[in-house]
């Protein structure tokens, strides 16, 4: 085979390759919620299917011992295509078998993609029978093995970063998954052609495969992220209201407002406590920080917690950091919140937080409030670790509040315990004060009276169901060092109990220190840091 | 030879080693192929030690948003090029004894990965503030050193096993198969195990203990093959 042939026919099925591997990492970082270990073995499987696929190229190679350089290339013709056939058919595969989910038989805790495993490493062991295949082709066993062997090791990796670039950065940008995959296979075709001289027959068979690709992909692909997302409820439906995929990831709403972000729940479009009283999370900035003027909010997601701490009359400037840019089309697609956008109030800034945080040592806050994604998902220890909350706690003003989402780990809490003194349990919230806690109701309950947003008041105090979420929210004050069973006796304005259910005396109070560290002695935790990277690839 | 494997089964034994007179001028043979295979297994394991580790580090340290990961990975992927050319161009040298050259390469990949979080974190803090190009030439930087010569490893090793095998295509599938199977061993042991219950540090340690480990064994082997020969 002819060298420059052989280095351009790497450097494709290595764009090929790279192109497909990020295809299917977004695959299961979906299916798993963004769970770091779901990646590292889908790389694994990965990788074992490149390496049996090169031990496969030795049979190829002995196959094709004395045949012509035509042959050759029709031998290396077929691989690519079967290669791309098989990658492209992976994606929607596994999103079906992730369906299985909803059967009974298959609900038995064990994480579905794992069954998945042996397709991905089928896929990649066409890819990894090429690049051995084409050097035993394009390289003489003389003295310049070396020398030759590293340009078309050099071809394939420039083709891999190519893939990494364009794919990554361009294609998933403008192109949803479903058609990346397809003209993958396109690009694989259209090698299988060329390198098979352009014969009929593989004219023939190439325009068969590419067409029927392209007429299967929407049957295929129907409710694909739904399939993905929904562990047990998947079915007709069930349709998500709103599928956004970019470069930065895949968000998904669903027909309750809940949005999920990159699989894993990230939030609600909603900012009526009325509806969702754990807003309070939100609403609880004037009970806690006197004068709240500068707020820095890290992580805006569907933008409801920068709505309502925009509509805080203290509040003169909010900050927001999003790393996921899509999240803005998400805000400006839902009225109640549409108007961050055009709040003089607001500067919306798409960075990595901690990054942001780094770069910018001088600024200061009244308030940091970080509605954090799950503790388990991949990256999240970056925002709960000893070292970020250290440096975030830093850009406080005295009087200050930080507060932020400790998605009921208590690692989170103990980590909190260990770097700071003037730490409280807000719902499931971490509150971390530069200087005394405090949880004022008397400075609260005016601010809630007349709470607007976007000119429509909050609670309307003459409606019972509001007024009991108001009277919900301020007897939170009497919460801190009160047991669960002690709230049952606390009751709203009508004599009614304000805190009915076992699991919301629990959860929806107040925590002392000396309660939060009760409870991580009992449970054994320990602090999150940057080494130990916390709950992330904690898989048991 | 194209009717040696039964159809339809996969070839897994270790092809017998040739005599150990080689092709005329490469010298004598005194490693076989399966430590030969061996060693270049841990290479695979730790390299991929690595690449979960240090992508982890970096994107902790620059941003884990989308830009960073293209950078962290693009810089992977140059370093890794320029070393597959600077391996090419070290195993045409005359006379340049390859084992030694791949030991050394170990030890130097190893010798980084001991200090290479601390490095990271330096660094970064160093050019913190600084615009997304001075990050993609810093994170280039302190990637090229390790990746250069782990790049370099797969042209070294092939040079050397084509000189006893006389097969460029066998010798590239067994030692891609075995260095492909390291990291996917290496990418499993670091996500399931070492990341969890030792975390960064004593993980990355791991992966250098294996390089060095890996130096080791080549050089007694270089060794070995001189008093050979």
């Amino acid at each position: 085979m002819n060298f420059r042939a052989a280095s351009l026919l790497v450097a494709l099925t290595g764009f090929i390759a790279l192109s497909l591997e990020l295809v299917w990492t977004r695959l299961y970082y979906f299916l798993s919620a963004t769970r770091a270990y779901a990646f590292a073995t889908m790389l694994a499987a990965y990788l074992l299917g490149l390496a049996i696929g090169s031990l496969w190229s030795i049979r190829v190679q002995r196959r094709c011992e004395n045949s012509t350089p035509a042959e050759q290339s029709a031998s290396v013709a077929r691989l690519v295509l079967w290669a791309n056939i098989a990658g492209w058919a992976l994606t929607p595969l596994v999103s079906w078998m992730a369906a299985t989910r909803t059967w009974g038989p298959f609900q038995n805790g064990i994480p579905p993609y794992v069954f998945t495993y042996p397709l991905v490493a089928l896929a990649a062991g066409w890819l990894g029978t090429l690049l051995p295949l084409i050097c035993h082709f394009a390289v003489p066993p003389d003295a310049k093995v070396g020398s030759r062997l590293s340009k078309l090791y050099l071809a394939n990796i420039v083709g891999a970063g190519a893939g990494s670039l364009l794919t990554g950065f361009v294609l998933m940008e403008y192109i949803p998954i479903r058609w990346i995959s397809w003209l993958l296979l396109f690009l694989g075709t259209a090698i299988y052609v060329v390198l098979s001289s352009c014969t009929r027959k593989a004219l023939l068979r190439g325009v068969a495969v590419v067409g029927i690709g392209a007429a299967a992909t929407p049957p295929l692909y129907w409710q694909f992220w739904e399939r993905l997302q929904n562990e047990y409820t998947w079915g007709k439906g069930r349709d998500f209201t709103q599928i956004i995929e970019s470069r930065s990831g895949v968000i998904t709403i669903d027909q309750e407002g809940h949005i999920y972000g990159g699989g894993a729940y990230d939030g609600v479009v909603d900012v009526s406590p009325v509806n969702t009283p754990w807003l309070v999370r939100a609403y609880a900035l004037s009970a806690m920080c006197a004068n709240p003027e500068e707020v820095l909010v890290v992580g805006l997601s569907g933008g409801s917690w920068a709505q309502i701490t925009a509509n805080n009359p203290a509040v003169k400037k909010v900050t927001c950091i999003e790393i996921n840019h899509s999240y803005k089309e998400v805000i400006a697609s839902h009225p109640i919140v549409s108007s961050l956008l055009q709040n003089p109030k607001v500067e919306i800034i798409i960075d990595d937080g901690r990054r942001w945080l780094e770069r910018n040592p001088d600024r200061k806050f009244d308030a940091i409030l970080m509605n954090t994604t799950h503790h388990w998902r991949e990256f999240a220890g970056n925002l709960l670790s000893k070292e970020y909350l250290t440096m975030a706690a830093a850009h406080l003003n005295p009087g200050g509040v930080f507060q932020y989402n400790a998605t009921d780990s208590l690692r989170v809490h103990q980590t909190a315990l260990e770097v700071f003194d003037h730490v409280n349990l807000l719902v499931n919230n971490v509150v971390i004060w530069n200087g005394p806690p405090v949880f004022d109701e008397k400075r609260w309950r005016p601010v809630l009276e007349n709470y607007t947003i976007d000119g429509k008041k909050v609670f309307d105090l003459a409606n019972p169901r509001h007024r009991r979420v108001f009277d919900l929210f301020l007897a939170l004050a009497d919460t801190p060092s009160k047991e669960p069973g002690d709230l049952l006796s606390i009751n709203d304005s009508e004599g009614k109990p304000l805190w009915p259910s076992e699991k919301e005396r629990q959860q929806f109070r107040l925590q002392t220190r000396v309660q939060m560290q009760h409870a991580c002695r009992e449970g054994g935790a320990s602090a999150i840091t940057d080494d130990n990277l916390g709950h992330e690839y904690r898989w048991w | 030879m194209a009717n040696a494997v039964p159809s339809g089964a996969l070839s897994m034994e270790i092809p017998p080693d040739p005599p150990r007179t080689a092709i005329p001028g490469s010298g004598t043979f005194a490693v076989t192929r399966p430590v030969l295979y061996a060693i270049f297994f841990l290479s695979g394991v730790s390299a991929l030690i690595y690449q979960l580790c240090w992508q982890r580090a970096l994107l902790t340290v620059f941003g884990s948003n989308v830009e960073s990961a293209a950078i962290v990975v693009s810089s992977f992927m140059v370093g890794l090029g320029i070393g597959s050319l600077f391996g090419g161009w070290v195993s045409e040298r005359p006379g340049l004894p390859l084992l030694l050259a791949f030991s050394l390469a170990e030890f130097i990949i190893g010798t980084f990965g001991v200090f290479s979080l601390d490095i990271f974190k330096a660094t970064a803090a160093s050019v913190s503030g600084s615009n997304l190009a001075v990050t993609a030439a810093v994170c280039f930087l302190l990637l090229l050193l390790p990746t250069l010569f782990m790049g370099s490893t797969l042209p070294l090793l092939v040079t050397h096993h084509v000189k006893s095998m006389g097969n460029v295509g066998k010798s590239v599938s067994w030692l891609y198969f075995v260095n492909t199977l390291g990291a996917a061993t290496g990418a499993i042991i670091a996500a399931l195990l070492l990341l969890a219950v030792f975390g960064m540090k004593t993980t990355v340690i791991i992966g250098a203990a294996l390089n060095l480990l890996a130096a080791v064994l080549m050089f007694l082997n270089w060794l070995r093959e001189r008093r050979a020969s």
